[in-house]
């Protein structure tokens, strides 16, 4: 027998230990559950978004390794053993995440939906670009769509976020944009 | 519709990957991105999926030891847009890979994935029930095509936008099989059939592509065209290499077109035209009315009328071709 959690071989129905937002929960996944339904119909974290289910809109996006991926195109079963992070994992207790804090402060949610996705997707990038330009952060977004807020706010709160310092390591000059 | 029952199998070893794969109905996956949307859409139905990510080598990018790039199969499109080895040795497949999808496809989406993604087509890569709705055309087993009637051809596209790259520096696939591995070059995937477009026997897969650098003299450049920057597919796309192009070499060019096909499509006679000695301006505008003679694109994909893909085609060969003569003769200049 095959330990359960390490994605291997199992039958359907199998337990399954899925570590989201360092908790692991071990639950059966059937072969044809996406990561997407997992999280919001039996974890009921349902901050992750569902939008179109065929990876046009990025309403989805979880981090998985710390890299963010549609949830609505990955099968629950290949997910174990991979670190899951969703928008319910970026707070501690009433502390805000510094992203989270931008996006209050540069008004960039409307409706709502796309700001999850939006925002794992920036912290993500952040971690790997501390400081970007302008540039960068629209191409780090553009696997997401916001009908909304026209982009503006959403790019300014990313920025405010980078140049605020918090979660990344030292700042050197800010860079241009 | 997918099956709540299909199987989720990861291998370690190439051997039980190929004994798995050869069973009927197992298909392998990587990153799933594509697979999955044509396991919704019931045009495939595996009841296994061989995940091939854990394999010897699929996830690693080295230089072997004769300088040749070998990428592991199963190596995400990002890994390929931010790997120093990849930017040294072949830059330009850093860009083409920086244009697939968007962010979070790139992040799931493997190498292996993007060659062997299925040709597409709007009358076919739909609901079960649309599908219902006609008469069956020759992909889905049946007798006609619902977007060019005449012959007895499918007209899908394929859309990998770094198979053309990769065709134009003539990469090399490593095939493993049950009898052991074998080495082809890239164009020896594609059957040329859209409907069936790929070689691969069942329970074969591609372990890793292999790619000798650009060195000094060569050149590579690659041009998508698609309805938006992020997320959308190419309509149509370029990629020209040139081997011993700026070191007084005889020269050596590549030209392949994609998306316009149901595979890469090259172009020697545009080649042969700016190959020869004397190539000029009036080269390069023929050389780009060959290019886009050679596209066939139909109206099967949701954006872009076949009319204005050609015409694109054109546009894309003429830049492309264009900056390489010129480059050609800025170094004997
Ligand atoms: C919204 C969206 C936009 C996209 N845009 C683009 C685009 O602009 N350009 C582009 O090129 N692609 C695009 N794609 C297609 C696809 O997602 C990517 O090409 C991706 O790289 C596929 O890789 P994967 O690992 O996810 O493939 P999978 O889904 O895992 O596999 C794809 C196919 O290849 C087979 N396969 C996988 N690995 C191997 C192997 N090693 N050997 C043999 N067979 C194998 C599978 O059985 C399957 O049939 C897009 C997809 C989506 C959903
Ligand atoms: S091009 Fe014609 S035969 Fe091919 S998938 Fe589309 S409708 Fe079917
Ligand atoms: S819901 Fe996953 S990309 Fe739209
Ligand atoms: S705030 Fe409504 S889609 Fe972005």
């Amino acid at each position: 027998m095959t330990p359960a959690g390490d994605g291997i071989e199992r039958a359907p129905e199998a337990p399954l230990t899925l570590r989201v937002n360092g908790e692991e929960h071990t639950l059966a996944v059937r072969g044809h559950d996406t990561l997407l339904t997992v999280i919001r119909e039996r974890l009921l974290l349902t901050g992750t978004k569902a939008g179109c289910t065929n990876g046009d809109c990025g309403l989805c996006t979880v981090l998985v390794d710390g890299e963010a991926m549609y949830a609505c195109l990955m099968f629950a079963a290949r997910c174990g053993g991979r670190d899951i992070t969703t928008i319910e994992g970026l707070a501690r207790g009433a502390v805000l995440h510094p992203l989270q804090e931008a996006w209050i402060q540069a008004g960039a949610t409307q409706c709502g939906i796309c700001t999850p996705g939006m925002i794992l997707t920036a912290k993500a990038f952040l971690e790997r670009v501390p400081r970007p330009s302008e540039v960068q952060v629209r191409e780090a977004i553009s696997g997401t769509l916001c009908r909304c807020t026209g982009y503006m706010k959403i790019i300014e709160a990313i920025l405010l976020a980078a140049n605020s310092g918090a979660p990344q390591p030292a700042p050197a000059a800010a860079s241009g944009h | 519709m997918i099956s709540p029952g299909v199987r989720h199998v990861r291998p370690r070893e190439y051997q039980e990957a190929c004994a798995l794969l050869h069973e009927r109905q197992a298909a392998p996956i990587a990153g799933g991105t594509e697979l999955y949307l044509r396991m919704k859409q019931g045009v495939a139905t595996p009841r296994s999926l061989v995940d091939l990510t854990d394999l010897p080598g699929m996830r690693q990018i080295e230089r072997l030891a004769d300088g040749t790039l070998r990428l592991g199969a199963a190596v995400t499109i990002s890994a390929l847009e931010r790997s120093p080895l990849v930017a040294e040795a072949a830059p330009v497949l850093a860009e083409a890979a920086q244009r697939v999808g968007a962010p979070q496809i790139r992040n799931m989406g493997s190498l292996g994935g993007n060659l062997c993604q299925e040709t597409m087509c709007w009358w076919y890569n739909r609901t079960a029930l649309w599908r219902q709705a006609k008469e069956p055309c020759y992909k889905a087993g049946g007798s006609l095509c619902h977007v060019v009637d005449q012959e007895a051809v499918c007209y899908a596209a394929y859309r990998s936008d770094l198979a053309p790259i990769l065709m134009s520096l003539e990469a090399e696939l490593i095939v493993q099989g049950r009898q052991g591995e074998r080495r082809m070059g890239i164009d020896e995937l594609y059957s040329g059939d859209a409907a069936f477009p790929f070689t691969l026997a069942a329970g074969e897969l591609i372990s890793a592509v292999l790619v000798r650098p650009l060195g000094e003299g060569d050149v590579a450049a690659f041009a998508k065209h698609a309805h938006r920057r992020s997320i959308d597919y190419p309509l149509v796309s370029l990629a020209v290499a040139a081997r011993g192009w700026t070191n007084g070499a005889a020269g050596r060019l590549r030209i392949v077109l994609g998306a316009v096909s149901g595979m890469p499509i090259r172009v020697p006679e545009a080649e042969a035209l700016l190959e020869a000695a004397g190539a000029g301006e009036r080269s390069v505008a023929e050389a780009a009315a060959l290019v886009a003679k050679h596209a066939k694109p139909v109206r099967n994909v949701s954006f872009g009328a076949p009319a204005y893909r050609r015409h694109i085609a054109k546009v894309l060969a003429r830049r492309l071709l264009g900056d390489l003569l010129a480059r050609r003769r800025a170094s004997s200049g």
